[in-house]
């Protein structure tokens, strides 16, 4: 009898994955189509609005570890397409005959690293947990940038800028938060050699890998030829094994992923495009990513940080546009296009979000601050940035839709 | 409105306009930099002028009155050097050709003027399908009446300049199998075409007032001739040819209208007549599309040759020409051009088949230009 019952389903039927998976795409496509046409804000700030609320009613809890780890090299996948294609958008002649972006890029992002250093250290927070949340708060989301891009149809200096100084202030972070993590071995292990190579490990290990996947991705480029939609699944394939490779090796995804797009854009002089081809599936695991993303904000993060993060939220928007202003006639656009740049730099989201969740992989009962006030930014920036970007881009005219 | 004053201007002077594309880095598709290139420039000294045109992805250049092959060549790579080094600044790229190879029109945007917005409203999709590149060359005249001579004398030779100038096979992404697609942008323009047929400036002042009184247009701006007067500068401006790809062939393309016009200023070897007109369409035609294999009917005799043979024949008849004007290296480019029968047409078809890619030829094109 029991076998012949078991045909059947439960009561209630238990629902797996896919169906939460689903349903989570099913609202993400709403919003985001609800935020574009009827409330002509960006479709990100509807993606990241259902992640907050999918989080409130306690989804990201109900994910088992198994669950968890899938998820995690989802967001990696995702994150790194996108930060390939922000890195192959990056034109290293442009920074030589104009070195005033690579001023402008240091200043933003020094006045941004120093501003929430200091500000943090007056809310009392732990001069370690400091320097890590300032490093991070360095980079630009580059999967909103990106995104925006492409949404917006944007074109012109400030566009071009914010994907530049975007991917520069990406590489700044990673490499920093990395160099920190020297630091950290200081104070838990004793051992000289940990200290001193794991950052060196990390750093030469995602250049030589990035190198190798450049070379491969430009390899088949030159085979298929540009405009071959069936090389694009080869490259696809190159990524996916690329980020296999990395998480094997336990290298950090963003940068080499991000260095892989500077090295595949730059050892050639024909243009490289194959990210043209992101289209619609580029498109949905970018949905994916700014879902889950604002999925594991929990609201107990805002009672630990929200004040803290609210204060490195204004800092650091201050600092960029100050960063940007300042050396803004040297670098060859307005005062009006610089504030515009400095306020568009402004979002964090999903990179500041892998660079957290490493931390505790490394360090499980690493300060909790570090969780809460990042956290709480990204929540507040993943629906605030895109909106600022959005605007700044209308005020100088460089939107399309 | 009635027309501006004849203002008599020094003989076979002459002035050239070419209009530019700007291109993103990245994929080499126009982009929208004008305004930030206008602001750049505004800082530096050159000879000429630099002015924005109707959209963003388009600036115009031009020099001061010349007199010689050589101070085009300065100051065209002077204005050039002064651009590309702006544009440099702001990651855009810089180049000639008629088309853009593979743009969309409809993602084009208006430059921020009245008159850019007023002639968009008015010509809707055409305004933003006008994105294309042309060289105009003024030459001076010394009287109105010589303006006309010399503007009827000139149009047999409009084959010519398209052909010479041809560098528009590709647009919206294909070949069209034309030298010269360009031209067909212009064709559908209601005033295109060629300017009435009359010898006399009253007569042309009688035409242009009916027509103003039509209320078809309003000054000689509205007119997209071939060949149009400018009373204004007392010249006679050539508009057939498309940008070509460097600045240098630029110069030699001018220098070689100039020999002409002094060949037919001086000598007036031809009585003119409205039939001259018969065959212009057709040649126009075979210019665009064959280049410089195309087929040329003479209007006089109705002798047939092949526009690069009747280009070579006339590089002799107004050789003497060319030796007072100084024109002799721009004339010697121009008959080495007919003699390889590569026009910049041909060269962008051949890096096209060789890499396979219009972004990279797009990209080839931008070294050329700064070359």
């Amino acid at each position: 009898m029991t076998s012949e019952l078991s045909l059947f389903p439960g009561w209630p039927p238990a629902p797996d994955p896919v169906f939460f998976a689903g349903l989570a795409l099913v609202f993400a496509g709403l919003a985001g189509e609800i935020c574009f046409r009827k409330l002509r804000l960006p479709r990100i700030t509807g993606y990241a609005v259902v992640g907050l609320v999918g989080g409130t009613l306690g989804l990201s809890s109900m994910l088992d570890a198994q669950t968890s780890a899938a998820i995690r090299l989802l967001i990696d996948l995702a994150l790194g397409l996108l930060l390939f294609e922000l890195g192959s958008r990056l034109n290293l002649k442009w920074m030589r005959a104009n070195p005033w972006i690579i001023v402008t890029s240091a200043l933003e992002a020094l006045l941004t690293f120093v501003a929430v250093y200091v500000v943090l250290r007056v809310f009392s927070v732990s001069p370690l947990t400091a320097v890590l949340i300032a490093s991070i708060s360095m980079a630009t989301s580059p999967a909103v940038v990106i995104q925006l891009k492409n949404e917006l149809r944007a074109e012109g200096q400030v566009t071009e800028r914010l994907l530049a100084l975007a991917a520069l202030n990406s590489v700044y972070a990673v490499v920093a938060v990395k160099l920190v993590y020297g630091w950290m071995h200081q104070a838990y292990h004793s051992s000289f050699w940990v200290v001193l190579f794991h950052p060196l490990y990390l750093l030469i290990g995602s250049i030589v890998l990035a190198f190798v996947l450049a070379k491969a991705c430009n390899l088949v480029f030159r085979k298929f030829g540009s405009h071959d939609h069936h090389a694009f699944v080869v490259l696809i394939g190159l990524i996916m094994l690329m980020v296999a490779l990395v998480h094997m090796l336990k290298l950090p995804n963003s940068l080499t992923l991000l260095l892989a797009g500077i090295i595949f854009r730059n050892v050639e002089e024909r243009p490289q495009l194959w990210p043209a081809y992101f289209g619609t599936a580029g498109w949905l695991l970018a949905v994916v990513l700014f879902v889950l993303t604002s999925l594991a904000f929990q609201w107990e993060y805002l009672v630990i940080g929200g004040l803290a993060a609210l204060a490195i939220i204004v800092v650091r928007s201050l600092a960029k546009v100050v960063g940007t202003v300042a050396v803004a006639h040297q670098a060859g656009i307005s005062y009006k296009q610089a504030v515009a740049l400095g306020f568009s730099l402004c979002p964090m989201a999903s990179l500041a979000f892998v660079l957290v969740a490493d931390t505790y992989d490394i360090y499980p009962q690493f300060d909790p601050m570090l969780k809460a006030v990042v956290m709480c930014a990204i929540a507040v920036l993943q629906l605030v940035g895109p909106l600022v970007v959005y605007w700044a881009l209308a005020l100088v005219g460089e939107r399309k839709d | 409105m009635s027309l501006e004053e004849f203002i008599p201007s020094k003989p076979c002077t002459f002035g050239v306009e070419l209009e530019m594309q700007l291109v993103n880095r990245h994929d080499y598709d126009l982009t929208k930099a004008a305004a930030d290139l206008m602001r750049l420039v505004a800082k530096e000294t050159h000879p000429g002028e630099i002015k924005p045109e109707m959209t963003e992805s388009m600036i115009e250049l031009s020099t001061d009155i010349c007199h010689h092959h050589s101070d085009a060549v300065t100051q065209l790579r002077r204005v050039r050097d002064v651009l590309v080094a702006a544009s440099e600044q702001l990651n855009v790229g810089l180049c000639g050709g008629g088309t853009h190879a593979f743009q969309r029109w409809s993602e084009r945007t208006i430059y921020d003027s009245p008159r850019f917005h007023f002639l968009s409203e008015l010509y809707g999709y055409l305004a933003k399908q006008f994105t294309v590149f042309g060289q105009h060359v003024h030459i001076g005249c010394p009287d109105p009446d010589s303006a006309l001579y010399l503007l009827h004398a000139m149009s047999r030779y409009i084959p010519h300049f398209i052909a010479l100038s041809a560098s528009s096979p590709y647009v919206q992404g294909v070949d069209t199998g034309f030298h010269s697609a360009r031209l067909n942008s212009v064709f559908a323009f209601p005033l295109s075409g060629r300017a009435p047929f009359v010898l006399k400036w009253e007569d042309f002042e009688t035409y242009f007032d009916k027509m103003v009184k039509t209320g078809v247009v309003e000054s000689m701006k509205d007119f997209y001739w071939d060949i149009r007067p400018k009373p204004g500068f007392g010249t006679i401006e050539v508009r057939v040819m498309d940008t070509p790809l460097s600045v240098d062939r630029a110069a030699a393309i001018a220098c070689y209208i100039q020999s002409l016009a002094r060949y037919l200023l001086e000598e007036r070897p031809f009585v003119l007549s409205e039939d001259d007109y018969l065959v212009y369409t057709f040649n126009r035609f075979e210019a665009c599309r064959f280049g410089l294999d195309g087929a040329y009917v003479d209007p006089q005799t109705g002798e047939r040759t092949t526009l690069g043979q009747h280009v070579a024949q006339t590089l002799e008849i107004i050789k003497p020409h060319a030796a007072v004007l100084e024109a002799e290296a721009a004339c010697e480019e121009i008959r080495q051009l007919v003699a390889s029968g590569k026009n910049d047409a041909v060269w962008l078809r051949e890096v096209h088949a060789d890499a396979k890619s219009l972004n990279e030829m797009v990209r080839q094109q931008c070294l050329r230009w700064a070359a």
